[in-house]
């Protein structure tokens, strides 16, 4: 039987007495794109930095089976730890190293991938010259698939917004997910960049073997993109199915529309 | 704004500091034979040496501004264009060693002897410069693995007649188990937190060893610490100064070239990440406690081994030097030469080091004029004397292509 | 670990309430003359740390200057009183005007200082205003040496022995009670000042924007609000906390404290 790759059971938040998430449940088949949608304040940024290890969940369960590993559940594990079992995210609001250039930026994606410690930093055997060299040329075909090569060596404060976005999936595909997280990838692009950003989700897929799950305000693409909805409200799971299903949705509708309902 | 406004308001500037200091400039209260002196003389001086200070700061100031509106394009510093450029670079590299190599022979021993307190500092701040400068950390109690290092040679000398080159070693372990030891429970703490508890640790050090009579000697210290020896060999006086001074420069080099190769690998690029932004940095898989553990530890091990040579150097050590205003100016030597740019920290703890002592010809002025030279530094110049242009890795297309066929 | 951290704390409290206890059941007396010299001095130490988290909560910045602006105010409530002493003034007079212009003259200070070496390096990184703080702070300590001098310096008591307090006076002296009433006075008109005036909002609202990065250096060239805060800070936190009776009345406290020198003045005075 094939086990979901994420499972999180019955996730509970409390930020003392108040309910940012309650009792969600999530899973994520392999290869699957799922959205996570919901009003703002709904939860779900929450709800990500919960599964990475940002907050300790005050109940509930966050299971991964990664493929061809056991299932393995992540509670009380780091932010960093959850990144080395495969797990990687972006921010809703960029969080890039400006200080640094694009191929730095994607280099310390690669970091929890590299072995070498200080001695070898300080002694600079063969061994960790190849490594850094292999960091490097790893990294700069990321950048080729994302569509960032040209912009190698600039600084990622320079970059456009679109490609800043581009950047943070390039940097967290860096530590060899199996699932990524994208709080909001399109905010703030045009339409030109969002179509882009679609082709590459789709193609993230189909060629990284990574699962996604995204946050994501912009209906078209989340319409167009997931094979599967989940609809949060007020910390709660209010519906989940495929993109007709949740089109017609009655709570959904109230949901999101719920204050101009009343009006009307 | 015309010359005669800026003359008005330096006039308001020298008016204003005149009545300022005038209770502390003017009046002087002889209690003893109950009589007041009124030095009017400081009045006017006070009012003419503002009103110059006031027209240069505001001009400087002015100019300043206009500099950062003109040109936003970064300026790299002039020591780091001639290091970059290959026709000067060679030049500029060799007539520094032999100045520095020909310094001992040329200068008396005194000079020697300053230069040399002059590279410990060096020392201390590119060791604390990994700690401030790279990882972001602020620590005030630097000075703590100071006096590790300098008791552990001191100590074990003492009681088990090692020698510095023993120790050397022996105290760079010690420095850096002190690190983790002291860096394990404070540094989950953050940003100026983490300078008071550091500060509270450095001073903990220091009274233990002022107060703990049988072990360290209490504030009598402890005397009579040999000078290290060329294999077994015992240099006079003078001898012993050269042969000290080269040993300095030579653990400078390697504190350099390990800082350097440290700063441009993989956990280097951690620590400016975590400066940058932790919770980014945690989703990448960097080990945010883990990391920050090293660049303490690290800096502690070149704080031991600068004790061992300070202790080495000076024959004598007691708990006075190792107070919080050393941590203080071993900070001021990062933040002026140049937060995270070693070329910085050498120019700043050559200027902060060696300025006081030649300083020494205004005597009791000199803390006064080193003080307003600190905020004059930071005023004009906020990102140190000597800014750090961080080496970026440059990738290079060609280089790559070379790189898959000789691996298919 | 929690149940750690709660047991360590729990037991330390107890150990120390245990010899607390313990000297208060030995000798009452004693005990009381102890804890009011205590109370004294945590309340000049209170006044200071407010100044200090004042300055600290709106430039954050750990301002190493403190202690040397604190001097300054003592310092001039010392010559003021001199020279007023020695033209044969009024004692109450002269305790007044000792206390006014040492509000005036740190206040002044303050303000200088946060002008010069501060304001500049508000969009600087953040130790380059640490270090321009303690280079200030050396300034003021050897300015003040230098004109006129490292040595100790006598500060005669200006507060009288008052009638009415005569029969407590061997638990609390009159220059005791004196400093734990102007502390709590001063403590309650800082808050009502932080609390409900329009100056104190626009200070409060300042680190809040601070911190969320929203300032722009346009929003800061036009603050009137952080020289005013400092201003405020200096006034309140040194001078108007008359913190300097401290100094006025030295005797009151402990013997070896009644003489004034530069250095009790480093950046934390409790350690010296």
């Amino acid at each position: 039987m094939n086990k979901p790759i994420l499972n999180v059971k019955n996730l509970t938040m409390n930020f003392g007495g108040l309910k940012a998430l309650d009792d969600v449940t999530i899973r994520l088949e392999k290869g699957q794109i799922a959205a996570l949608i919901g009003p703002n304040g709904a939860g779900k940024t929450t709800f990500f930095n919960c599964i990475t290890g940002i907050y300790e969940p005050t109940t509930g369960e966050v299971l991964i089976t990664p493929p061809g590993k056991n299932t393995q559940s992540l509670r009380r594990l780091k932010p960093n730890y959850v990144t080395e079992r495969g797990i990687a995210r972006t921010f809703q609001n960029i969080r890039l190293f400006h200080g640094m250039t694009v191929l730095e930026n994607v280099l310390i994606g690669r970091h929890c991938r590299l072995s070498s410690g200080i001695i070898k930093a300080m002694l600079q055997p063969p061994s960790q010259k190849n490594e850094e060299k292999q960091a490097v040329f790893d990294s700069y075909e990321i950048l080729e698939k994302i569509g960032l090569a040209k912009y190698v060596n600039d600084m990622a404060v320079n970059l456009p917004y679109g490609a800043q976005r581009r950047l943070e999936i390039a940097r967290a595909l860096a530590t060899d997910p199996f699932l990524l997280l994208l709080d909001e990838p399109a905010a703030g692009m045009n339409p030109q960049e969002t179509k882009e950003l679609d082709d590459l989700i789709l193609w993230l897929r189909d060629n990284e073997d990574v699962s996604i799950l995204l946050i994501e305000h912009d209906m078209k693409l989340v319409m167009s993109l997931s094979d599967w909805i989940h609809v949060v409200d007020y910390g709660k799971k209010i519906a989940e199915g495929t993109a007709a299903d949740i089109k017609a949705n009655p709570e959904v509708i109230k949901a999101y529309l719920g204050e101009e309902s009343e009006d009307a | 704004m015309p010359i005669k406004n800026h003359i008005k308001q330096s006039l308001i500037i020298a008016f204003w500091f005149m009545i300022l200091t005038f209770p502390i400039m003017v009046i002087k209260v002889n209690a003893i034979q109950q009589t007041i002196d009124f030095r009017w003389a400081n009045f006017l001086w006070v009012g003419i040496f503002t009103f110059f200070a006031s027209m240069i700061w505001n001009y400087f100031l002015r100019r300043n501004e206009e500099q950062k509106k003109t040109d936003i394009a970064d300026d790299i510093p002039l020591v780091h264009r001639l290091l970059q450029n290959d026709r000067f670079r060679r030049p500029f590299l060799g007539l520094l060693a032999a100045f520095f190599i020909a310094y001992p022979f040329v200068f008396p021993m005194y000079h020697t002897s300053i230069m040399i307190s002059a590279l410990v500092y060096v020392m201390l701040g590119l060791g604390l410069n990994i700690v401030v400068g790279l990882a972001g950390l602020l620590d005030l109690g630097y000075v703590a693995f100071y006096a590790v290092g300098a008791y552990a040679y001191a100590l074990l000398n003492l009681h088990f007649g090692l020698s510095f080159w023993v120790v050397l070693p022996m105290s760079a372990l010690l420095g850096t188990l002190f690190g983790v030891l002291l860096g394990y429970p404070v540094l989950r703490l953050r940003g100026d937190y983490l300078a008071i508890v550091t500060l509270g640790f450095g001073e903990i050090i220091r009274i233990v060893l002022e107060n703990w009579d049988d072990f360290s000697n209490g504030p009598r210290g402890i005397s009579d610490i040999p000078a290290p020896t060329f294999f077994g060999h015992h240099f006079g006086q003078h001898d012993a100064m050269i042969y000290m001074y080269f040993i300095v420069i030579a653990l400078v080099l390697m504190t350099i070239f390990f800082v350097n190769r440290l700063e441009n690998s993989k956990i280097g690029r951690a620590w400016i990440a975590l400066r940058d932004d932790e919770i980014a940095c945690q989703a990448m898989g960097i080990d945010k406690f883990k990391t920050k553990l090293t660049a303490f530890a690290l800096g502690a091990t070149w704080a031991a081994m600068g004790g061992v040579v300070f202790a080495a150097k000076t024959s004598f050590i007691n708990p006075m030097s190792f107070t919080i205003w050393e941590s203080i100016t071993i900070l001021c030597v990062v933040v002026i030469g140049g937060m995270g740019s070693a070329i910085g920290v050498i120019a700043g703890a050559l200027v902060l080091i060696l300025l006081p002592e030649y300083l020494r010809a205004v005597a009791e002025y000199r803390m006064l004029v080193f003080g307003a030279l600190q905020v004059i530094v930071m005023v004009f110049k906020p990102d140190g004397l000597i800014k750090s242009v961080r080496k970026v890795y440059t990738f290079n297309v060609q280089e790559k292509a070379i790189h898959e066929q000789t691996h298919t | 670990m929690r149940w750690i951290n709660i047991g360590l704390g729990l037991a330390v409290t107890g150990i120390i309430g245990f010899f607390v206890v313990r000297e208060l059941l030995i000798d009452p007396l004693y005990f009381f003359e102890l804890f009011l010299g205590g109370l004294t001095r945590g309340s000049i130490y209170a006044l200071i740390a407010l100044g200090y988290t004042m300055v600290y909560g709106i430039i954050q910045l750990i301002n190493f200057a403190h202690g040397e602006i604190y001097m300054i105010g003592a310092m001039t409530a010392l010559i003021v009183a001199s020279v007023l002493g020695l033209w044969g003034w009024n004692t109450a007079v002269i305790a007044i005007l000792a206390v006014v212009f040492a509000i005036v003259y740190s206040c002044a200070y303050g303000f200088t200082v946060e002008k010069i070496a501060y304001k500049p390096l508000r969009n600087s990184p953040r130790l380059s205003a640490l270090i321009s703080a303690i280079g200030m702070s050396l300034f003021l300590q050897n300015y003040v040496m230098l004109a006129q001098t490292p040595d100790y310096l006598p500060f005669k008591s200006l507060i009288p022995d008052f009638h009415f307090w005569e029969p407590y006076a061997h638990i609390i002296t009159s220059v005791e009670l004196t400093i734990i009433i102007t502390t709590v006075i001063v403590m309650i008109l800082l808050g009502i000042l932080i609390k409900f005036t329009r100056i104190g909002k626009a200070m409060r609202s300042l680190p809040v924007m601070w911190d969320r990065s929203t300032f722009s250096s346009d929003f800061w060239q036009g603050s009137k609000p952080l020289s005013q805060r400092f201003w405020v800070v200096s006034a309140l936190s040194r001078a108007q906390c008359w913190d300097r009776w401290y100094w006025v009345f030295p005797k009151a406290i402990l013997p070896d404290i009644s003489t004034v020198n530069m250095k009790m003045y480093l950046p934390f005075p409790s350690w010296y």
